[in-house]
């Protein structure tokens, strides 16, 4: 287990990416909520030590996504989500960016991560491999991929300006 | 330098309320117990319990217990469950295997299996001198009738005319147990009471066909010696055959028989050091290995 103050930590220093990949993967407050204690759950009973920041960082990216991928299988879970809902944490955010966060929203899954991983976590293809466990190639294919549909979704000048 | 997403993803960002409530549950969780998801244990004695019912309910709507034979020329044989549908297909010849090859019977209700069969094109070749279907079918009494009907009216459907004859389930076995289709083996006993020296080897290599025209042959023999109409009637008409059936001593002879065959097999395969199922010619059916009565032991043996 990690000692309360590496826990409290943790969740300061990392709340923000958590809550980040619930929320592409779950898209409502009240899963990503649930996941978000549940991943910090499972690092304080983590029994091994990290690394180092970076290695705490990478298994937590981890936990997180697969957390997400659990929590929309599960039996559980709410079917149906209201429609309200669905924009309550879009609607929070200025409007400029509310098309960029739906267009990300609407990729396919396996799209969201490579492409968050990418351009918002700054990580390299191969490091990106590493975490989702994926070849390199495949991951530059899905980067190039999801790029494409963004830049569709989006209109012609795409991710980077 | 930002790009789009960097901007629009800074915003989301967790809410210190949750922040807060998340840093006071793990707290609170530390001195608990870990915490396990309500109902974890039970779920998965649910799982467990309905494993073994399952397991349970797929042996018994896997038993066989009716057969029926066909044979033309390719001699097969359909094991039903209680259901009166297919759990298994077994050829007891070549052209029986060309048939059911790419054949996909289990669980068919019979009367759609035999249609299957006689409609697959690689059947079609075998009825194109419109021969005379053989249906063999063994099963309890209460099945008998209602099988037997399913049968004809299925093989009319197709537009063949066939025969079916009734056999017992220890005929059954004892076919399995030959190596011969039921429909052969019922053959091979009416042959057998006009030729003792009628071997169920030669059967094997003989058409049910052939075997017929043998004992059509014999038949005409006697009736010519004892000046006696038969009836015109094709062999296989029901009575007939039953009355033919070997009387219950008879049959005993012939069990005795088939004992010493079924030693000297036996011995040949302890030289060889391979159980004796093995040794069984390849077209018998792997289910017919173990005989209905032996599947509970089997079955029994499996639960460690």
């Amino acid at each position: 287990m990690q000692s309360e103050q590496q826990v409290n930590n943790a969740v300061e220093k990392y709340a923000d990416m958590i809550k980040r990949i619930c929320f592409y993967h779950l898209k409502n407050q009240a899963d990503t909520e649930d996941v978000f204690q549940n991943v910090f759950l499972r690092y304080m009973l983590h029994d091994e030590p990290f690394f180092d920041g970076e290695h705490e960082k990478a298994w937590l990216i981890r936990v997180a996504i697969n957390a997400c991928k659990d929590h929309l299988k599960s039996f559980f879970r709410r079917n149906t989500i209201p429609l309200e809902q669905l924009n309550e944490i879009v609607a929070t955010v200025p409007e400029d960016h509310r098309d960029v966060l739906e267009a990300v929203l609407s990729l396919p899954s396996k799209y969201k991560d490579a492409i968050y991983l990418y351009y918002y976590e700054g990580y390299t293809a191969p490091e990106i491999g590493n975490l989702l466990g994926k070849k390199e190639n495949t991951v530059y294919s899905l980067l190039s991929r999801g790029r494409a549909i963004l830049k569709e979704r989006l209109g012609g000048d795409g991710i980077d300006k | 330098m930002t790009n789009k997403i960097q901007q629009a993803f800074d915003n989301i960002q967790a809410d210190p309320r949750l922040v807060e409530a998340t840093k006071r549950a793990l707290a609170a969780k530390r001195t608990k117990k870990s915490h396990k998801k309500p109902g974890l244990i039970l779920a998965l004695a649910c799982m467990t319990l309905s494993f073994i019912a399952g397991m349970q309910a797929y042996a018994w709507i896997l038993t066989p217990v009716s057969y029926v034979s066909i044979d033309v020329n390719p001699s097969m044989e359909l094991a039903l469950n209680r259901l009166d549908r297919v759990v298994s297909a077994s050829p007891y010849n070549d052209e029986g295997a060309e048939i059911l090859n790419g054949l996909q019977l289990r669980w068919k209700k019979y009367t759609d299996a035999i249609k299957t069969i006689m409609e697959s094109n690689t059947m079609s070749t075998y009825l194109v001198d419109d021969p005379e279907l053989l249906f063999t079918v063994a099963s309890d009494k209460d099945r008998e009738i209602p099988l037997e009907t399913g049968v004809t009216d299925a093989s009319r459907e197709t537009g063949h005319s066939c025969h079916s004859v009734f056999a017992d389930m220890d005929t059954a076995a004892l076919a399995h147990d030959s190596g011969l289709s039921l429909g052969k083996y019922n053959a091979y006993l009416l042959l057998l009471q006009y030729d003792a020296d009628i071997t169920i080897d030669q059967c094997k290599d003989m058409s049910i066909s052939e075997i017929r025209a043998l004992i059509q042959k014999f038949q005409q023999e006697e009736s010519l010696s004892q000046e006696e109409d038969l009836p015109e009637e094709d062999l296989f008409e029901e009575d007939l055959f039953q009355e033919d059936l070997p009387q219950e001593d008879l049959l005993q002879e012939d069990l005795f028989e088939e004992d010493l065959f079924q030693e000297d097999l036996f011995q040949e395969d302890l030289s060889q050091e391979e159980p004796p199922q093995q040794e069984t010619p390849s077209y018998t059916g792997e289910v017919y290995n173990v005989p209905a009565h032996d599947q509970n032991e089997h079955h029994h043996g499996g639960h460690h």
